[in-house]
Order: C-alpha cells, then structure tokens, then sequence
C-alpha cells in the first residue's frame, strides 16, 4: 500500500482535541493509531465536527486493554463508558472510542480493513498517513468499496449518505443485498476507472 | 456550491415542468438528474414532484429499507426532517400533487408531505419483501436512474 504523509497545520478543532488527548501515546509504525473519519476530516481540512467519533485502533489485547485503563484514570472526561468517553472541548463535545474486537498488526493492515476509500485515513496524533485515492474520493464525496463488498452493509450507507457522500454507481444494489452478478461488476468497474469525473 | 443553491437554481426554470412530468409518470416512482453549474454538479431526486438532494434522499430509502429488516430503526431524525422543511420552503408544488394528496394549498406545509406522501410511499418500499422482485427492480431503477443523471448533466 503505497501511503502518502501530512502534517496537518490547520486549527480544525478534532486536531487539537487528538493532540490534547492522545499526546505521545500513539506511534505510526506499531501502533496504537486513531483512524477513519476524524483524521479523514483533518485531512481534508473540514471543521464540521457533528458526529465525528474518534476511533482508537490497538495493535493487540494488551495495549487496547492499557489504553481503556489510561484513559479510565483520566479526570477531564465527561462521561465514561466502557471503552467509549466523552470530552468537552471550547463548548463541544467529543466522543472517543477505544476499539475493542479488532486489532491490527501496522497501519496498513489497519487502513486496508476499512469498506470504503474515502475512510483510508489514519494519524499517530503527529502526521496523517492516507492512499492517493482516499483523498480524491473524500474531497469529491464518492463512496467507492475498497476490498470486498461483503464488509458494507446498509448502515453504512446511511451513515455516509447523511454525511452528504454518494455511491458509485452500482454499488446500491450491492449494498442493499439485492446485487446480481452485473451490478457487482457493474460496481468494481466504477472502482477501477478512475478517469470518470463522479 | 451546495445542493440547496443548485435547488434555488432550478427552481423557477425546471421544478414545474418536472414536477408535471413525474406526477403524470408515477407518484412513486422518484426520478433522479444530475445538474451542473460553474463545473459543479448536484444530484437531486425529485420525489412526488419534490426536490430532494441525492444523499438525502439515500437516507430515506436505507432507513426505510433497514427498518423493514430490523423493525426497529427510525428512518427520520429531528435533523433530517429540518433539512428537508428548509430545502422546500421555497417549493411551489405541482397541481398533480396538491390534488393527489387533497390539501389546499394554504395549508400544504412540508410536515404534511412528508407525512401523508413521502413517509407513506418509502413504508411500501420497505414493506416490499426485501427480495422480491418489485423491490428489487426498484432499486435498478434508482441505480439505472443515477448512473444516467450522472453521464448527461443539465447545465443550469
């Protein structure tokens, strides 16, 4: 997976939260990394923080396990829940989540579990690691499968709808289970032409 | 640009004519165009004859499709519904449909569409069995529809 690097210097707020909160904690190379569409935000350099999660991924057990107690022993949450806090910021609220089921041996194998390209952002708090085409596909707002498209399901296009982003075509039938073979490739073709201007 | 300027735009020169046509056409039957200005594009369903922006109108039919499966879920949150009163505020709706849903004019406001036109018509997509074939080739059509829009824009 051929990664390109950022260091972001805008003053989007999810930023300044990840710094404040996860400073020297995170580390690129093994882990733990916070990705997906906070640092997708950053990247892309939008301020809309409404239903912005910020997602911890661990590497294994033990650190996922060190940083629910890291973070438990902190006094600046408004809310805690097992795994998942709460932090008030200039008069917003954050909502962070320490992944619990899924661990990730680099952050490529993290990036490449994700369903779709335009969530393929990942940050160790410092720099933000992204493919070429997770940055093309969040600033035009395409939802394209990244792997298999068994991983999406139709929550997730809910979700992305709502965050103003759009299926290739194809990918609707696929996603709500009613694809036949054509649509499938239908939805792969869109994936790999690259030349159309959606 | 957003979707509620390209809206504006097409307004006054589209939405009547277009609204006549899907009216004539199939009250049910949402009819999806891609329009572009200054090098932008927007998708906009028009459901009933109302214009709707693409991403939103995949939230209605995904809740409504996610409902039907899980029995649980919502299709509209507080949010959503005042996203959609603000893009049609400064709709002017067709005759075909004020006379289908039977409401003056006076009194057609967007939380009488929504819930006596648009809630109705997404509950009988959802109620559709997931997999038949009624469903299924309402879901082509949207595909078919949006992959159309988007290789024959409208310059407005």
């Amino acid at each position: 997976m051929n990664l390109r690097t950022h260091i972001p210097e805008n003053d989007n707020p999810i930023w300044e939260v990840i710094q404040k909160l996860t400073k020297n904690i995170l580390n690129m190379e093994n882990g733990p990394w916070i990705a997906g569409g906070s640092i997708r935000k950053i990247a892309t350099n939008d301020t809309n923080i409404h239903n912005s999660d910020i997602d911890i991924f661990s590497p294994n057990k033990e650190i996922m396990e060190w940083l629910i107690a890291y973070f438990d022993k902190k006094t600046i949450f408004a809310q805690k829940n097992d795994g998942d806090y709460t932090y008030k910021y200039d008069g917003k609220f954050y909502k962070i989540q320490v992944v619990k089921h899924f661990f990730y041996k680099s952050v490529e194998e993290l990036l490449d579990s994700f369903d779709f390209t335009a969530t393929m952002f990942a940050s160790d708090g410092k720099t933000v690691v992204y493919t070429q085409q997770a940055m093309i596909d969040a600033q035009m707002k395409k939802l394209v499968f990244h792997g298999d498209h068994e991983k999406c399901r139709p929550m997730r296009l809910l979700k992305y709808s709502k965050k103003g982003f759009l299926p290739v075509p194809g990918m609707l039938p696929a996603i709500l289970g009613v694809d036949k073979p054509e649509y499938l490739e239908k939805a792969s073709l869109f994936c790999n032409d690259r030349s159309k201007n959606y | 640009m957003t979707d509620q300027k390209i809206i504006d735009g097409i307004i006054d020169q589209k939405l009547l004519q277009t609204t006549s046509l899907v009216s004539l056409m199939s009250p049910l039957q949402p009819l999806i165009e891609t329009y572009e200005k200054n090098g932008e594009k927007a998708t906009i369903a028009f459901m009933v004859g109302l214009p709707i922006p693409f991403n939103i109108f995949l939230v209605y039919f995904t809740a409504a499709y996610i409902t039907y499966v899980n029995s649980s879920l919502e299709y509209m949150n507080d949010q959503d519904r005042a996203l959609l009163y603000k893009i049609w505020e400064s709709v002017e709706l067709s005759k075909e449909l004020t006379d289908m849903i039977h409401i003056s004019k006076k009194d057609m406001k967007p939380e009488y569409v929504v819930s006596n036109v648009i809630a109705p018509m997404f509950t009988s997509y959802a109620s559709i069995e997931k997999c038949n074939e009624a469903f299924r080739d309402m879901v082509y059509r949207l595909d078919q529809d949006y992959t159309i829009s988007l290789s024959n824009c409208i310059l407005v």
